[in-house]
């Protein structure tokens, strides 16, 4: 144990007040429960060093928002080499019977395809259409520009067209898709 | 299923509750340990630079001419392909630089470049390497083992037991090592146990244990053995205060054999005293030559969105009471043309170093560093660079725990 066994009720408190929310976003860019553990200790460990000044800061949880979508992509890069040998996360599941409800088949079928997204194109998804961020926010929890925000959420959401064309009905309807 | 959004809820429910956050603090304890600096070691580089001379408070240039270099700390870090081979039980190794990270495998790379696989057991718990790199400090438990890295023997510290905080530090002649320990009572101090503070003379292998009363934290131990005690401050917790109370306590005698009170308010900028700073516990009273001490004061930036300021270093003399330098370091948010204002902070101490303070540069998606700042010149140069396999430094030669 170390000093400070009797100090962190402050930031225990931050995360379990959130902890939901990171898990489920976690998940979403991974897409995979062990690499989504891995990236939520990840950045708890990056933000529990630097608890003091996150605390303190004006926004906390864009602080925590952009050391996990860092954390994400950085993490990725460290493993390319395996990468080349192996999907980023694992695939999901061929879709089930087909007397399966529609809805797990698309659940299915946008795994599938978020998996096969880069890192980053993967990032601007959750961002913007799971997070529901403005084009600015996601821009800084990326550490980008807004315009590559823009064209990294074109691109991505081209590829999921392309990748799970009976998603398309879902991303045509997107303000984002009539550029 | 209307929306994009409504399909990635529907994936996301599929996530579990991924709570890691005990173990993301003992990580982060034991990172901050890295930052935790034996603050000794100084003497050196201050008597080249500080402690005689007063040096006019100027803005210190960066990365100037001259390479930087820390003799026993490779240019660069670069996770072998194939596991090292274990740190040997029937021979010694070269004094140890270096514990890092990668994955869940922790490696020793000591002075002539070789790297060793650590014990899967010693994973998250080495902490530190003593001044000259003969001994690795081990947490196991209820005590610190220190392993001798010249040979196979090891010295078993008394801590407190089950249940007890430690944090150590080492003289920087590397005679002394001292572990400070409180017990742990339904997650807090037992104010009915008072801390203690273990001394071990790695020359004689005594070891003395004296109680300590008061809410203090060990900061240092100097080459005669006297340790440097601090006001206690939490990892975890901002603190208006801008003093710093410090004593010199002497364990064989328990005698305090001085007392300082700091105000560092006056050697703040106008600007910087419109708001009232905060002292994060990652900033360390750092007692060079035990006389001299080392603030990083932390003033909280409004309307941006980090609290962070600057890593600037402040420069004490304690017999006189009265700054002998500022070093500037770069703004850890960048120039003022690329500032990134979600970027809370730059570098984080990793040990003082007879050749300056080290600091682990940690870069937001990119490879972290090792970076000198020369106490003499006040610049602030890459020592050492990592691939980015190394996912943290868990120790540095003369860093602490």
């Amino acid at each position: 144990v170390y000093l400070g066994v009797d100090d962190d009720e402050g930031f225990r408190d931050f995360v379990r007040a959130r902890l939901a929310g990171l898990s489920r976003v976690a998940y979403l860019l991974t897409g995979d429960h062990h690499a989504a553990e891995d990236l939520v200790q990840a950045a708890l460990v990056k933000v529990a060093a630097r608890w003091a000044r996150v605390s303190a800061a004006d926004n906390p949880d864009s602080y925590v928002r952009k050391v996990m979508y860092h954390e994400h992509v950085s993490a990725w890069r460290r493993r390319r080499r395996h990468v080349l040998e192996q999907p980023i996360a694992q695939p999901p599941e061929r879709p089930g019977p087909r007397d399966e409800a529609e809805d797990a088949i698309r659940r299915l079928l946008l795994q599938r395809a978020l998996a096969k997204l880069t890192p980053r194109q993967r990032a601007v998804i959750v961002l913007r259409f799971f997070e529901d961020l403005s084009e600015a926010d996601a821009a800084a929890a990326l550490g980008v520009s807004t315009g590559t925000v823009k064209s990294q959420t074109h691109h991505a959401l081209g590829r999921l067209r392309a990748l799970a064309p009976e998603l398309a009905d879902l991303i045509n309807d997107l303000p984002e898709v009539l550029v | 299923m209307n929306t994009l959004k409504d399909l990635l809820d529907d994936v996301a429910e599929q996530a579990k509750l991924y709570d890691s956050m005990d173990r993301a603090l003992a990580v982060a304890r034991r990172r901050r340990r890295v930052a935790r600096v034996a603050p000794l070691a100084l003497a050196a580089a201050l008597a080249i630079g500080l402690a005689a001379v007063w040096l006019p408070l100027h803005r210190s240039g960066v990365d100037g001419d001259g390479a930087a270099t820390v003799s026993w700390l490779p240019d660069r870090i670069t996770v072998p392909k194939k596991a090292p081979p274990p740190l040997p039980t029937d021979h010694g190794v070269a004094p140890g630089s270096v514990v890092y990270q990668a994955g869940d495998k922790t490696v020793l790379v000591t002075e002539d470049g070789r790297q060793y696989g650590l014990p899967r057991a010693w994973t998250g718990y080495v902490r530190g390497v003593s001044p000259d790199g003969r001994w690795l400090a081990i947490e196991t438990g209820d005590k610190v083992l220190l392993r001798d890295l010249s040979g196979t023997g090891q010295i078993e510290v008394a801590g407190g037991g089950a249940g007890f905080a430690a944090q150590d530090s080492w003289s920087p002649d590397g005679r002394w090592f001292a572990v400070w320990s409180a017990k742990i009572a339904s997650n807090t101090m037992d104010p009915d146990v008072d801390p203690r503070i273990t001394t071990v003379d790695l020359d004689s292998r005594k070891q003395q244990t004296v109680p300590i009363s008061g809410n203090v934290r060990l900061t240092g131990v100097l080459d005669s053995g006297d340790v440097a005690l601090a006001d206690r401050v939490s990892p975890f917790q901002v603190t208006t205060s801008t003093s710093i109370r410090l004593s010199i306590f002497n364990p064989q005698t328990r005698q305090v054999r001085h007392r300082y009170q700091i105000d560092f308010t006056p050697w703040l900028s106008a600007k910087e005293r419109q708001v009232r700073p905060f002292i994060f516990p990652e900033v360390e009273p750092l007692l060079a030559d035990g006389r001299t001490l080392l603030l990083r004061p932390v003033v909280p930036v409004t309307g941006t969105y980090g609290a962070s300021a600057t890593d600037d270093v402040l420069a004490v003399d304690l017999a006189t009471g009265t700054l002998t330098r500022r070093y500037y370091l770069p703004d850890p948010r960048g120039t003022s043309s690329t500032k990134d204002t979600t970027v809370i902070s730059g570098l984080l101490l990793g040990a003082v170093l007879p050749e300056g303070v080290l600091y682990v540069h940690e870069h937001f998606g990119g490879n972290m560093s090792l970076e000198l700042l020369d106490l003499s010149t006040g610049r602030l140069q890459v020592v050492s660079t990592m691939s980015q396999d190394v996912t943290y430094i868990a120790a540095i030669r003369g860093g602490t725990g």
